[in-house]
């Protein structure tokens, strides 16, 4: 026991965490590259990737995923933004409350009760499930992602500017235009990444408000990875975590450096 | 008498009212309309009507339903149990390092945020009839006929622990932070040796984090949809399999309902008595 | 000559108590008026009301002569040099002094009024750096200028020195003295502390539980206190048969002083040494504890001496309690 928890072995202990964490995707990696069909190296080659630009199903889906994640990006961080602005000097309790019930519901939860909700008034307005579906569902979902984003960002700002910039005669819209908006504005973008990479990455939950003809990335995915091996999908599994990833990763930075001193005077 | 905030409460007002408008109408207005469903009835020709009853919840009590939600909290409560013990020595190890913390922060927060769907995948890659451990391991003569590794309850584990495990490490970490180091020098001045004051001061004063991680992991796993679905083939059944199925091949929309809002309620009951407000520490 | 400022029976209630009771005052032009308080007091909130970012439960506040309690602080002619100067962090010095002036139709001597108001505080050459690069003294200048460009009628100043260095107070508190009489702009300044206070202000209002105790000029409030809390919150007193003296008041011999100068005898416990002068702990023959202060060459007492203690009748503080 006491041999077990000596700390010197916590370094060790973390590598294997982190490839635990990495290899996997590595591996996926790796293989995308791999010329023969099946689990065996047997050469380089980029014909994976070539082929995944030439199917047009996925290049469909991807067009949808890109325009559901961008429209449901900007509507959701405008609305975001702008409650966490709203809640920051008064907070109303039963807002916030909502705000956490999305973060806390199942997926799948949320999937059924907008599908439940979209059918229920799609019967009296003849109106169909598609990619405008998908759009509501997602923006429902990432809103509150946002909120928590700015929220926390707007909760390290010091309240007296606000009150200096109406002091100096700026209206209210004007100081959250001239003095709040710049500072939080990192913030806001590292929230609208996040949103996106959320958006663009749903499964549970697109699929089952999303019509026929408005089949997403994800969907194909899945529908592929349920099917069988299938090397194309390696390749689109490194390309898609490849993007993402970068869209976290500057969005990690940006969050950082609204955190470090000197960006903000106290 | 006119208040001198009039201006700014009316901005104030103005920026809350889109968020109220869609969260009333795209979360609140949907679990309502669940609500009503689940106590509807579904006609031989899946049409849902009158009258009212609580049958779908009665039914959920059938030994078959009841087996599928006991199985599922077992799941959670099992890829919980080990996101704890395998994040809790990351996070120790990630609140002592120094000026590469947020390097390792950054490193475990990654994958979380990149692609829940493709991580999964991942594993299929490698956990399949024809995925590398099987290749490896058929190469090397170790075994004549692959391992049944993909398709069972042991690959959704897994899989969930694979998933939530930065949920354990960030509050299990943002505690250990917030530890006052004077404490374990105090304890290693009064005689204690390293792992004593990791046992003895350490391990309690991260309960909080302990917790709150908990109760993160606890609750998505319990309502997990794509793992199980993924991971475990058609083969395991648990609550969120069931929910999807009635809304989907079933088309029984109010027992669907009805155990979406015991899931539910099953998460909001977690919530108040294990979490208050420390979602915030995931973001 | 008319008040530029003028609180009517001015009060706020919040739920659970109330901040500012009754409050009445005025401030002519060019007056430096000092709100004095302990913390709690009610005297920032009075400074808020001000400014308007608090609104009045009932009263008046005139600026000018116009009501102006219902007006928004962006419709309000005063400006507020905040505690923590409340500098935007995102823009530079210049832009800062330039913020209120670039808030409806741009003046045409925008440049000259800036270059001017940078130079009355001395931060010619720092115009483009932003507020983390700047040290406490330049910061507390730089949240000045920006107010004092938009020649308020009221300069609103929330305990200003205090986010200071210690041993920088007293200098700044002396600039900020000359550049008050040399842009002859009101100045409300709200601070907890006496010395600052005493020093500065032309009126200083004393603040206790939301309600002014007694407005007058640091000398009146010093020598004839109105009340007792007035009278500790300024300095050290003693309480002597109901009424109060200052502990420099009082001398201190060995023997009985000549006339009919008001006398007691005592008992020194101890002598502290203060540097530039004794204080003396004493016991009076009716038991009560008396402390005098005394010049450092008078003093060669120690504990156990008796002596006489005396003062002059015009330094007894009564009070009508």
């Amino acid at each position: 026991m006491k041999r077990l928890l000596a700390l010197r072995w916590l370094p060790v202990y973390a590598a294997g965490a982190f490839a635990f964490l990495y290899l996997p995707l590595l591996v996926l990696a790796a293989f995308s590259f791999n010329s023969s069909k099946f689990t065996v190296w047997q050469g380089f080659s980029l014909r994976w990737y070539q082929a995944a630009f030439a199917d047009t199903q996925l290049s469909e889906a991807t067009a949808n995923s890109l325009i559901i994640a961008f429209t449901a990006t900007i509507l959701s961080t405008a609305i975001g933004a702008a409650c966490a602005y709203g809640l920051w000097k008064r907070t109303n309790r039963t807002l916030l409350g909502v705000v956490y019930l999305t973060l806390v519901t199942p997926e799948i939860v949320t999937g059924v009760s907008l599908l439940a909700f979209f059918e229920a008034f799609f019967r009296y307005l003849h109106a169909r499930l598609g990619l405008h579906t998908v759009i509501l569902a997602h923006i429902a979902f990432s809103v509150a992602y946002v909120v928590l984003v700015v929220l926390a960002r707007l909760r390290t700002l010091d309240a007296r500017l606000e009150e200096a910039a109406l002091d100096l005669g700026a209206t209210p819209w004007q100081a959250f235009r001239e003095v709040t908006l710049p500072s939080i504005l990192p913030a806001v973008v590292a929230a609208a990444l996040l949103a996106f990479t959320v958006s663009f990455d749903d499964y549970v939950i697109t699929s089952l408000v999303a019509g026929v003809g408005s089949e997403t990335l994800p969907m194909v995915i899945y529908a592929l990875a349920r099917r069988g091996v299938n090397p194309v999908l390696n390749a689109l599994s490194a390309m898609i975590f490849l993007g993402l990833g970068a869209l976290v990763l500057i969005s990690q930075a940006l969050t950082r450096r609204a955190e470090t001193p000197g960006a903000d005077t106290k | 008498m006119p208040s001198n905030s009039d201006a700014s409460s009316r901005l104030r007002r103005l920026f809350l009212a889109p968020s109220w408008l869609v969260l009333v109408s795209l979360m609140v207005a949907p679990l309502a309309i669940v609500l009503a469903y689940s106590l509807l009835t579904r006609s031989p020709y899946g049409s849902i009507g009158k009258p009212w009853s609580l049958d779908n919840y009665s039914r959920l009590a059938d030994p078959l339903y009841l087996a599928i939600f006991l199985r599922s909290v077992w799941i959670a409560a099992a890829a919980t149990l080990l996101c704890l013990l395998l994040g809790f020595p990351l996070a120790l190890f990630i609140s002592r390092s120094g000026e590469r913390k947020n390097l390792y922060l950054t490193l475990v927060i990654l994958p979380f945020w990149t692609s829940f769907l493709i991580r999964t995948y991942s594993w299929m890659f490698l956990l399949r009839d024809t995925g590398l451990i099987n290749s490896i391991l058929l190469r090397l003569g170790l075994i004549h006929q692959p391992l049944p590794l993909l398709y069972n309850y042991g690959a959704v584990l897994l899989g969930l622990v694979y998933g939530y495990l930065p949920f354990a490490v960030l509050p299990l970490y943002a505690t250990l932070e917030r530890l006052d180091p004077s404490l374990l020098e105090a304890s290693a001045d009064l005689g204690a040796r390293p792992w004593q004051t990791l046992l003895r001061v350490t391990l309690p004063l991260a309960a909080p984090g302990f917790l709150a991680a908990s109760v993160l992991i606890f609750i998505p796993c319990l309502g997990a949809y794509l793992t199980p679905d993924l991971l475990g083939g058609g083969k395991t059944v648990l609550i969120g399999n069931l929910i999807n199925n009635q809304f989907t091949t079933a088309r029984d929309w109010p027992f669907g309902s009805a155990a979406s809002l015991v899931l539910m309620a099953i998460v909001l009951i977690l919530l108040l008595l294990g979490l208050h407000r420390r979602g915030e520490a995931l973001l | 000559m008319p008040a530029v400022l003028e609180l009517r029976n001015v009060s706020k209630h919040f739920p659970g108590h109330t901040a500012v009771d009754q409050v009445s005052f005025e401030a002519p032009r060019g007056e430096l008026f000092s709100l004095l308080g302990p913390s709690g007091c009610g005297k920032t909130t009075t400074l808020r009301l001000i400014a308007g970012f608090e609104s009045p439960t009932t009263g008046e506040i005139f600026l000018n002569g116009e009501p102006v309690q219902t007006l928004p602080p962006y419709r309000r002619n005063v400006s507020t040099v905040f505690q923590n100067y409340a500098l935007f962090p995102h823009l530079t010095v210049r832009a800062n002094i330039e913020f209120g002036l670039r808030r409806g139709k741009v003046p045409p001597d925008l440049a000259a009024r800036v270059a001017q108001v940078i130079e009355l505080v001395r931060l010619s050459g720092k115009e483009s750096r932003y507020p983390h690069q700047m040290s406490g003294g330049e910061k507390q200048r730089a949240a000045l200028a920006r107010s004092l460009v938009l020649a308020p009628g009221v300069l609103l100043l929330d305990e200003p020195l205090s986010a200071l260095d210690p041993n920088l107070r007293k200098q700044v508190r002396a600039e900020l003295q000359q550049l008050q009489r040399r842009v002859g702009i009101t100045f409300l300044f709200v601070t907890h502390d006496q010395e600052e206070a005493l020093s500065v202000s032309d009126r200083i209002a004393v603040m206790n539980s939301g309600r002014i105790e007694q407005i007058g000029s640091p000398r009146e409030l010093y020598l004839q206190p109105r009340t007792r809390f007035v009278a500790s919150f300024l300095g050290e007193v003693n309480w002597i048969d109901g009424f109060g003296v200052r502990p420099e008041s009082i001398r201190v011999s060995r023997h009985r002083p000549e006339g009919s100068l008001p006398t007691r005898e005592a008992t020194i416990l101890r002598a502290n040494f203060l540097g530039n002068r004794i204080q003396l702990e004493t016991r009076s023959a009716s038991g009560d504890p008396v402390i005098a202060e005394v010049p450092r060459l008078d003093a060669a007492f120690s504990s156990g001496d008796p002596v006489h203690l005396w003062w002059r009748p015009s330094d007894e503080l009564r009070f009508a309690e």
